[in-house]
């Protein structure tokens, strides 16, 4: 099991937006998290990415116990959170977008500053670059910068990114915010693309049609809690989910 | 006419080695950090101390001078910046450097005096002839310093993957990490290089001025943050041609106009530049997307 | 020991302090900081200095004329430099103080370097008047609709800006505000003082007055009068050591902006405070019945 979220909690002032959740991610699958607005889906994935620090529960990943660990020790051991609010750093080119990471082979502390050393790894590295532009269908924009490339290329351009830097868990926070249904179908290939080559995907997503087309797995939050976990075709038909998404029938 | 060309070229070479210091933490970090006019002084006081006091030779004197600008960069990050950043604003970290600035000031006010310390170089008066006039010999290694400083800087931030990562730091720190950059150690590196500059150039300054004192850095220092502006932030190499243009705006003035009008007219060029081109003369847009 | 702390000039000075450091908190209550601060306090200084000794204006005029022109130049500079960005306002106004220091030092008429002697007109008494207006003012300032803008912008400039406030607007105007502060601090500066030079206004005093307002509490107004106090009375008590100034400031500045990055006061004091008076008048109340 790739990642193992067990009773995880965060309050912010009296409020509990995440309440002792406990999901299973398999490896190689792509699991859902839905849930209406303010179920503590995003949180969750901070919960996870360590970008805030959780009250209580543990996190688990690939067998290592990552409660403890600054977000970017957490990226390094291959968790990718791309979500809504990323950019892609505007002063720089497609290309150096993708160059940059801490979690290759291509080091970025201060012996990379020894001439000759990694050149190797160096070359390695901007070949595997080209290779998942191609992949993305963003090979002939490698020069633009990010104001220059479409919504939906940059947000594809962002995935590609957490691809380079080798993240094998991805968590995607609504990546098809602000697309159309043209760029969604792309989107759908693109993540399915990334399963066949063995990666896992944690996807947040609004659109229902998207994420119960692509999805092995959801998990279904809402105040904080956890209330459903089936395949796609389970979680359409549960009476609570749908009650929790269009509210309760009066009488 | 060509003399005075030649003096304001000098005069921007020197103001270029402050200005590449402050550019690279002011520039690509974002971060004010006031206390390097005083790591500037700090690097002619240790130049004083180490050839004036301890008869050291230069071949000693100069890596001594870098290692102590690298310690004197990274204590700063340590003291002033590292709980600061967080704090949000712009100006938390500007307040404790100048803090910084105003402990290191009074260190050396209270140690070593407030009169001027003399250093004295063998090669300090030699003057080399260029055609009809001659220049002083250390007043050419400060240009060419100036130069080779911005070469290597300019190549660590666009060819290497420190670089890249520092200017991605700068940019975004968030997504950054979560890409799996350590942030604070980057800072970390980036003071320590914007140290070595400051004192290196500090060293290079009290040679050819022969003498090092506390307030050595304040007026210089300030203007560094005015030629950093006009330069544009973000771009090292339009922080140095607006050092050059400063050296040269400088001369003139001081010749075609008056000399008590110096000091102000760096400011004046910024006031203007603000007005009629905000991004600087380098400067790229997406740099004005960051500090609000 | 009392005696020193009784002596007009230094009650003067302490009422000129409080002034200088409520003048920087109004902009920075809007988030925007001010480098060039004792331009503005110079401005005042040497133009009002100058109509009541050199032209032989009555000191109202004077006093009004000093604020009018700091606030306006304050206005003037930020504006210009909030064109770009914040970060641009505040180098745009130690423009303004670097220049203005280079033209107080080129007029021959006002005495250039050497600085000249301005008529000592000014009383403590009045010093203080002055400095209660401003705090009233300030008072009601913070606790108005504008005040709760200011702060709104200072938290959060961008979501400010989408819920339509003119941003810019109310920054300038805060500028304008503290400018006017300044100035009239300058004018009161220059008229109990009495001999101004150009180097009194250089950037040091820009960083004192930061030291006040950061240290002290940068939440609200009391922690720019209680920064202003303290430092005032320690600088007196540590007369003997002048030498270690600079470094007492800076030790103050790393130590308490490391560990309490809002200052020595913050707004749940003054709450505190608030509370408590509010608990004694109604006991006070009470027994009167």
């Amino acid at each position: 099991m790739m990642l193992d979220i067990k009773d995880l909690s965060k309050s912010f002032g009296g409020v509990s937006a995440v309440n002792h959740v406990s999901i299973k991610v398999e490896k190689g699958e792509i699991h859902g998290l839905i849930g209406p607005n303010g179920a503590g889906k995003t949180t969750l994935f901070k919960l996870i990415s360590k970008v805030l620090k959780p009250d209580s529960g543990g996190i688990g990943f690939n067998g290592t116990v990552v409660t403890g660990l600054p977000s970017y020790q957490v990226a390094r051991l291959g968790i990718g959170y791309v979500f809504q609010d990323s950019l892609l750093f505007g002063s720089m080119t497609l290309f150096e977008n993708m160059l940059v990471c801490g979690n290759t082979p291509v080091n970025s502390g201060l012996l990379s500053l020894l001439p000759l050393y990694q050149k190797k790894e160096e070359r390695g590295l901007k070949e595997r670059v080209r290779e998942v532009l191609k992949l993305f269908n963003l090979e002939a924009k490698a020069e633009f910068y990010p104001r220059q490339l479409s919504y939906g290329d940059q947000r594809r351009a962002l995935i590609a990114r957490t691809l380079i830097n080798g993240a094998s868990l991805f968590l995607l926070d609504e990546p098809s915010a602000g697309m159309n249904a043209i760029e969604r179908e792309e989107l759908s290939k693109d993540i399915l693309q990334m399963r066949k080559q063995g990666h896992t995907i944690f996807i947040i997503e609004h659109n229902l049609r998207l994420i119960m087309g692509i999805c092995d797995t959801i998990s279904v939050l809402n105040f904080g809690k956890l209330i459903y976990e089936g395949t796609p075709k389970e979680v359409a038909n549960d009476k609570g989910v749908i009650e929790a998404y269009i509210g309760k029938q009066n009488g | 006419m060509i003399s005075q060309v030649v003096n304001g070229l000098m005069l921007g070479s020197l103001y270029a080695l402050i200005t590449l210091g402050y550019a690279l933490v002011l520039g690509i970090l974002g971060i004010f950090n006031m206390a390097h006019a005083e790591i500037f002084m700090g690097g002619a006081v240790l130049g004083w101390l180490m050839i004036t006091k301890w008869h050291l030779s230069l071949a000693f004197v100069v890596p001594a001078v870098m290692i102590g600008g690298v310690a004197l960069g990274v204590i700063t990050e340590f003291f002033c910046v590292r709980r600061s950043v967080r704090a949000g604003s712009f100006f938390v970290p500007a307040a404790t450097t100048i803090g910084f600035g105003l402990i290191l000031i009074s260190l050396v006010q209270n140690i070593a005096g407030t009169n001027p310390l003399p250093i004295s170089v063998p090669f300090q008066f030699t003057q080399v002839q260029l055609g009809n006039t001659s220049f002083p010999l250390v007043s050419i290694i400060v240009f060419f310093t100036s130069l080779i400083v911005l070469a290597v800087l300019a190549y660590y931030l666009k060819g290497t993957s420190l670089g890249l990562a520092t200017r991605a730091v700068g940019e975004n720190p968030e997504v950054s990490q979560l890409l799996g950059l350590n942030a604070t150690r980057i800072v970390q590196i980036t003071f320590g290089i914007s140290g070595l500059i400051g004192t290196l150039s500090g060293l290079v300054f009290g040679i050819m001025a022969g003498a090092a004192h506390p307030h050595l850095g304040e007026v210089a220092g300030l203007k560094g943050i005015c030629l950093v502006v006009i330069g544009g932030m973000g771009s090292i190499p339009g922080a140095v041609i607006a050092a050059f243009i400063g050296g040269m705006a400088e001369v003139m003035t001081a010749i075609y106009w008056e000399a008590k009008y110096v000091d102000g007219v760096l400011w004046l060029i910024m006031f203007a530049i603000l007005l009629f081109r905000p991004l600087g003369l380098m400067g790229k847009a997406e740099e004005l997307e960051r500090l609000q | 020991m009392i005696e020193i702390f009784l002596t007009p000039l230094f009650l003067d000075l302490l009422g000129i302090n409080i002034l200088f450091a409520v003048s920087l908190y109004i902009p920075s209550a809007c988030g925007q900081y001010s480098f060039g601060h004792c331009g503005l306090i110079g401005l005042g200084a040497y133009l009002s200095g100058a109509m009541t000794t050199l032209m032989g204006l009555p000191f109202p005029l004077a006093m009004i004329a000093g604020m009018v022109i700091s606030s306006l130049a304050g206005m003037l500079f930020s504006a210009i430099g909030l064109k770009s960005k914040d970060a641009y306002a505040a180098i745009m106004t130690l423009a303004l103080a670097q220049i203005a220091v280079v033209a107080f030092k080129a007029i021959p008429a006002t005495g250039g370097v050497m600085g000249f002697l301005v008529t000592p007109i000014v009383k403590p008494f009045m010093v203080w008047i002055g400095v209660l207006v401003c705090l009233g003012f300030t008072y009601r300032l913070e606790n108005s609709r504008l005040g709760r803008t200011f702060e709104a912008i200072k938290v959060s400039n961008k979501v400010s800006a989408t819920l339509g406030l003119n941003t810019t607007y109310f920054k300038v105007l805060a500028f304008g505000i503290g400018g006017a502060m300044a100035g009239l601090a300058g004018v009161f500066y220059a008229h109990s003082i009495s001999w101004i030079e150009p180097q009194s206004f250089a950037v040091w005093l820009t960083v004192t007055a930061f030291t006040y307002v950061l240290v002290g509490g940068s939440e609200t107004m009391w922690g720019a009068v209680g920064g202003a106090v303290l430092l005032t009375f320690l600088l007196e008590f540590v007369r003997f050591a002048t030498a270690w100034r600079l470094f007492i400031y800076g030790i103050l500045i790393i130590v308490v902006l490391n560990f309490r990055p809002t200052g020595l006061i913050t707004r749940e004091n003054v709450h505190s405070v608030g509370r408590f008076f509010t608990r004694i008048g109604g006991f006070v109340l009470r027994r009167t019945e």
